[in-house]
């Protein structure tokens, strides 16, 4: 709050007079500045005068910065392309690349909580192991695939969530249909925000396969890939 | 800038009240007076920063998401149209949000959507299947501008053609990100609404038979203080 100290009149200087006018003086300066201190009449906080955002890179790519951090993590080639079959798992699982454990640096003095914003996107596919086993009529295939079999709820292989400490997040399910031969490349994306709490916090796009011939499809499901991928997490403080 | 005079008192000098006045005078003018000058570089960190500061999200009315309702496209061929509910009737839409002039509000929208051919009909030589375009519109109830976000229109189409004549669904997710300035007010002052808009028809065809829903949907906006 703003330094009020009452002057003095003639003949009033004690010692008690003076130890007050200081005690004043080191409650304003330790902590009793606040904004009614500060001179609004321009704009006068420039870059230059905010503390300098640090960088860090692998294996955990982070920039902290005053108001907000930002934590990034990419795949950006195909040696790293993540494969997951339903005989592997048919519970949501989440994607290396696609995933990062963060820290929410906040302060014990303020709220145990704050928000991010995470942006997810993947090119992800299905493909058969062998060449032979081929979901259309194209060479070596054995189907005639219809509209109601390509793109359709009886023809989805895998979706996908995001998850923020273990529970999904609503509004972000994406899904992923049978290759036909590699028409079915899928670009996904998710943008939302999310509470994250004080401390490490683990943030995950997730896959989870379909079952063979589930729903009624005669199709079998085979390999889903996981391409060339990145997440960009914005944990906002101010 | 806030400047502090200490009294100079020499050994054996008297010492008098109107050394200590001008002292406290000088202390009490600190107030509203430290600006620039008084701050050395990189001196202000995240604690003297207050709360929503640089950026400010609420979770109320500006942020919208849903994962169990549909979003029915029923735009034209030639028009957009607000995407409404398949069960309340109520737009994908964030908003009021209020800002300032000069202050960027920052929108993300991000859904999966599903335009399944109606199978009205077969594949011709220029018809091809279900076509689908987004685009995100703002609302400023201060100035009443409504107005297009630039850059936002996404379009997505198949002309795949599959066994039996018809073309093939239409599934996606879409994501649009955009950061906007609204007209200035007279006052100063924005109250701001963001629609997503649609659009659905076949592809190269003027039959309006769009069959395209919208789902898991999350939108939200903040304001980006300057």
């Amino acid at each position: 709050m703003p330094i009020i100290i009452p002057t003095l009149t003639s003949g009033t200087l004690t010692a008690s007079g003076v130890n007050s006018i200081f005690q004043k003086l080191e409650d304003f300066i330790n902590g009793g500045i606040d904004k009614t201190d500060i001179d609004t009449s321009s704009k006068w906080c420039t870059e230059r005068k905010i503390v300098r955002p640090e960088f860090y890179g692998s294996p955990a790519p982070r920039t902290l910065l005053c108001s907000s951090d930002l934590h990034s993590r990419y795949v950006g080639n195909n040696l790293y392309t993540f494969v997951v079959t339903n005989d592997i798992t048919r519970d949501y699982i989440p994607i290396p690349g696609l995933s990062a454990t963060i820290y929410a640096d906040l302060n014990q003095d303020e709220s145990s909580a704050c928000l991010a914003v995470v942006n997810a996107c993947w090119f992800c596919f299905e493909k058969e192991a062998n060449s032979g086993n081929r979901n259309s009529r194209l060479a070596g295939g054995s189907y005639n695939r219809t509209v109601d079999q390509i793109e359709s709820d009886i023809a989805e292989v895998a979706s996908f969530k995001l998850y923020v400490n273990g529970t999904e997040i609503e509004g972000t399910e994406r899904y992923l249909y049978i290759n036909y031969d590699g028409f079915a490349f899928k670009n996904h994306s998710i943008s939302a925000i999310v509470s994250l709490s004080r401390g490490m916090n683990d943030i995950s796009v997730r896959v989870k396969t379909r079952a063979d011939y589930h729903a009624g499809t005669t199709s079998e499901k085979y390999q889903i890939l996981i391409r060339e991928r990145n997440i960009n997490i914005e944990v906002i403080y101010r | 800038m806030a400047f502090v005079t200490i009294p100079s008192i020499n050994t054996g000098d008297e010492i008098k009240v109107e050394n200590f006045n001008d002292f406290i005078t000088s202390v009490n003018a600190v107030t509203s007076s430290i600006n620039a000058e008084n701050i050395r570089d990189e001196g202000i960190d995240r604690r003297n920063l207050a709360t929503n500061s640089v950026q400010e999200i609420r979770v109320g009315s500006d942020l919208f998401k849903d994962s169990g309702d549909t979003f029915q496209v029923a735009g034209s061929t030639t028009s957009f149209v607000p995407i409404n509910s398949t069960t309340t009737g109520l737009p994908i839409k964030v908003g009021v949000v209020n800002s300032k002039d000069d202050e960027f509000i920052m929108v993300n929208c991000s859904f999966s959507f599903t335009a399944n051919n109606p199978k009205t009909f077969v594949e011709t030589d220029n018809r091809g299947g279900q076509e689908v375009e987004f685009k995100l519109q703002y609302k400023d109830y201060v100035s009443g501008v409504v107005a297009d976000i630039g850059g936002t229109k996404r379009a997505f189409n198949s002309f795949m053609s599959m066994h039996g004549n018809y073309h093939a669904n239409l599934r996606y997710s879409c994501t649009i990100v955009a950061a906007f300035i609204p007209d200035s007010t007279t006052t100063g002052l924005h109250e701001i609404e963001v629609n997503l808009l649609g659009m659905d028809h076949y592809s190269n065809s003027n039959y309006p038979l769009g069959n395209c829903v919208v789902h898991d949907v999350t939108m939200f906006a903040r304001v980006i203080k300057r």
